[in-house]
């Protein structure tokens, strides 16, 4: 216990679930110290240490939920997905309440935002999310892998980053050694929806501050390059691509050369929009210095992805991938909106710029391994996988059991940044919330599952 | 007759715009006679009361409507009917509406019927003395209130016309909710103002709300054409100008900062108090 105190301390949270009768806890120390794990025996209740590493509230307040766990000395113990259940909202006295959503005026997920308003100015805010939770992580149980990559595909906003995670997680427990053009093949689908999804994010900011022409621009080249992936994979997002064991798709050397040809004139496209709409001063007077976040407040939430890097803390997993050789992660100080919305941008160019790479030089051979692997009545396997997705840090942890999958936690970035935005509007108006919020642009259903 | 003339052109007005803001975004866009078939659809559909709610809901949007189509009636657009009122009756008959709407959004109890009212208020009271003050240095110029004796520009007046024609504009984007100051387009609840207050509203009540909004921005408009020395033409070359800068604005330009908003109407009252000044201190020129 005192160790894992001493690593979550100068370290952070990947992730912690629970395989009967442990609790693991895996920890991230700091830069470019190897991951470690920590295992506490938990029957029925076990120590909280969400007062001391807020990081960790949701994920004891899931255990809870999940596992009829309780974490002991929790400083607000209240449900996260569960509506069955009372759910005192924190109240500050004295100040109006704006209750927002779950049903919002637009076509969005839904989820509740309570704000404590002093006029314009929000003094606090509180999310309740959990509208979208459909059991996903139980669904898995006892599934095929064919069947469980289908709903890993499902699970959250970004199918390609899912079942990427999903299908490395399960060829580590199989030990299955996928080829390389596959993996390669597997960067170029990421990338694709990396940037595809950025570009969203930056097309929703604009639409946000009323930009409508860089809007529709940016929106054009998001969906022309949802084309491209549809053209290599035979769907706009890229579903059923993937398969464990490989990719369920090859491309030829005509389709190589007109894909690549077609990216690079959309990244110029891209770039030249996006470089221009960031010129403007209106623009920027929209972005600057609203919802910041602090490095030390990213630290202590255990942010993850683009929002983490807008603060300027390094962390982008594409990093210790072989494939992406040279690689330094795009970063940012300020930690505003408009920081998050460079990260994007320069994101974008440097995804266009893999892309070329990857499609230039694609090695030879097949695109699947045609493995034997154990057989059904195979022995319990267990392994995990982290996969850097658009909004950062993914997780996936499986425990085979022969070919079904017996148990799974999946840890989407947005589970772990959701709580920023609480942070990030304090101060600010109320005309500027849904700026931020597209500014973090995260997955509602990643977060409930 | 000028009421029958902007209630028919309303929507024409708001509908090409949306075709037109749609083709400089290298968009298909809507038919420009959309908003005649929205319209249409919306009369044709039911519409809700929110519970508790009084008989003010129903009665906002009926004299929104009458409010903004009597302050038609004033404008000296077309020669046949037209009162002699002077321009302050005009200016209350649309505040008038206004006040209703306010006080309906208040009476549904929802959070966004009360932020949507509580910011349109601001925007009104920001708004209104930089267009009283224009209209009342015209006024003083022409030596009569009323509308119809409105001088219009010539070489002698043209810097306290042109602060006059400056707030106006302004004016016209703040009550006409249109960007930079709302953006009529979003979907964002917090970040409404003229459109949080017709959440609640459905139906016929809502196809009043929306055809009383537009001839709102036609009344200004014709405010503007008074002033405009092109005598017949005046009228549509204003709707043609403001047609152009408005579909122009909303694609290229981007909201202001809600709490920025004094900023920019405060350029509209100092062009009203210079305008006044100017015409006081006989700067004719």
């Amino acid at each position: 216990m005192e160790a894992l105190k001493q690593a979550l301390g100068s370290g952070r949270l990947v992730a912690l679930w629970y395989d009967a009768p442990h609790l693991h806890y895996l920890v991230e120390g700091p830069e470019g110290s190897p991951l470690q794990e920590f295992q506490v025996e938990a029957r029925g209740s076990f120590p909280s240490l969400a007062g001391e590493f807020p990081a960790l509230d949701w994920f004891e307040r899931e255990l809870w939920e999940e596992h009829s766990l309780v974490p002991e000395g929790h400083p607000a113990l209240k449900p996260l997905r569960n509506h069955c259940l009372p759910y005192p909202f924190e109240r500050v006295e004295g100040l109006h309440e704006v209750p927002v959503g779950p049903v919002h005026a637009g076509i969005i997920e839904p989820g509740h935002f309570r704000f404590s308003v002093l006029g314009e100015k929000i003094l606090h805010l509180e999310l309740r999310l959990g509208y979208q939770h459909r059991g996903v992580e139980r669904l898995f149980q006892g599934a095929g892998l064919e069947r469980a990559r289908l709903l890993a595909e499902r699970a959250g906003g970004e199918s390609v980053a899912h079942a990427l995670a999903f299908c490395q997680a399960v060829e580590a427990a199989l030990g299955l050694e996928v080829p390389p053009r596959a993996r390669q093949l597997r960067r170029v689908l990421l990338e694709l929806e990396r940037v595809f999804g950025h570009l969203g994010h930056l097309a929703g900011l604009f639409t946000d501050i009323g930009y409508a022409y860089a809007a529709t621009q940016v929106g054009k080249v998001r969906a022309l390059l949802q084309g491209q992936l549809e053209r290599l994979t035979g769907h706009r997002y890229g579903r059923n691509a993937l398969t464990v064991g490989g990719v369920s798709f090859d491309l030829d050397p005509k389709t190589q050369l007109e894909v690549r040809g077609a990216l690079s004139r959309l990244g110029l496209e891209a770039e030249a929009q996006l470089l221009s709409a960031f010129k403007q001063p209106m623009v920027l007077d929209r972005l600057r210095y609203v919802g910041a976040i602090t490095p030390a407040q990213a630290r202590w939430l255990g942010l993850v992805g683009p929002a983490a890097r807008a603060c300027g803390l390094g962390r982008d997993l594409r990093q210790d991938d072989g494939l992406y050789q040279p690689f330094t992660p795009v970063l940012r100080a300020g930690g505003d909106v408009l920081a998050r919305a460079q990260v994007y941008l320069e994101e974008v160019r440097q995804g266009f710029r893999h892309l070329e790479r990857f499609l230039t030089e694609l090695p030879p051979g097949g695109g699947w391994v045609d493995e034997a692997g154990p057989s059904q009545e195979g022995e319990l396997r267990t392994a995990f996988s982290r996969v850097e997705a658009g909004r950062g840090e993914l997780f996936y942890w499986v425990r085979l059991q022969g070919r079904r999958v017996e148990q799974v936690k999946i840890v989407d970035p947005s589970f772990k940044n959701w709580r920023a935005l609480e942070l990030a509007v304090r101060g600010m108006g109320l005309p500027d919330f849904p700026l931020i919020n597209k500014s973090f642009d995260l997955s509602y259903a990643g977060c409930d599952l | 007759m000028s009421a029958f003339l902007l209630l028919l052109l309303a929507p024409l007005f708001t509908g090409s715009l949306k075709w037109l803001k749609a083709r400089l975004q290298n968009r298909q866009g809507p038919d420009p006679l959309y908003d005649y078939k929205n319209l249409l659809k919306l009369w044709r559909k039911v519409w809700i009361r929110p519970q508790g709610s009084s008989p003010l809901f129903l009665l906002a949007p009926v004299v929104g409507l009458l409010s903004t189509g009597l302050a038609a009636v004033f404008l000296p657009l077309l020669p046949g009917i037209s009162f002699a009122g002077d321009f302050l009756v005009l200016i209350y008959l649309l505040n008038l509406g206004r006040f209703l709407q306010v006080l309906a959004a208040l009476d549904t109890g929802s959070a966004f019927g009360g932020q949507g009212s509580y910011r349109e208020s601001l925007v009104s009271v920001l708004a209104e003395p930089g267009s009283v003050l224009a209209l009342g240095a015209v006024g003083l110029a022409s030596g009569s209130l009323s509308l119809a004796a409105f001088s219009p520009l010539s070489p002698q007046n043209a810097l306290v016309y042109t602060l006059v024609l400056v707030a106006l504009t302004l004016a016209l984007l703040a009550e006409g909710a249109r960007m930079p100051v709302d953006d009529p387009t979003t979907h964002l609840e917090l970040t409404m103002i003229h459109e949080a207050q017709l959440l609640d509203h459905s139906g016929p009540l809502l196809a009043l709300y929306e055809l009383s909004a537009g001839m709102k921005i036609l009344v200004y408009i014709g405010l503007i054409a008074l002033l405009l020395p092109f005598g017949g033409l005046s009228f549509p070359a204003a709707l043609l100008l403001a047609w152009l800068a408005l579909g122009y604005l909303e694609t290229y330009g981007v909201k202001l900062r809600y709490l920025r908003l004094p900023d920019l109407m405060s350029y509209n009252t100092l062009s009203g108090i210079l305008a006044v000044l100017g015409v006081v201190l006989r700067f004719r020129i």
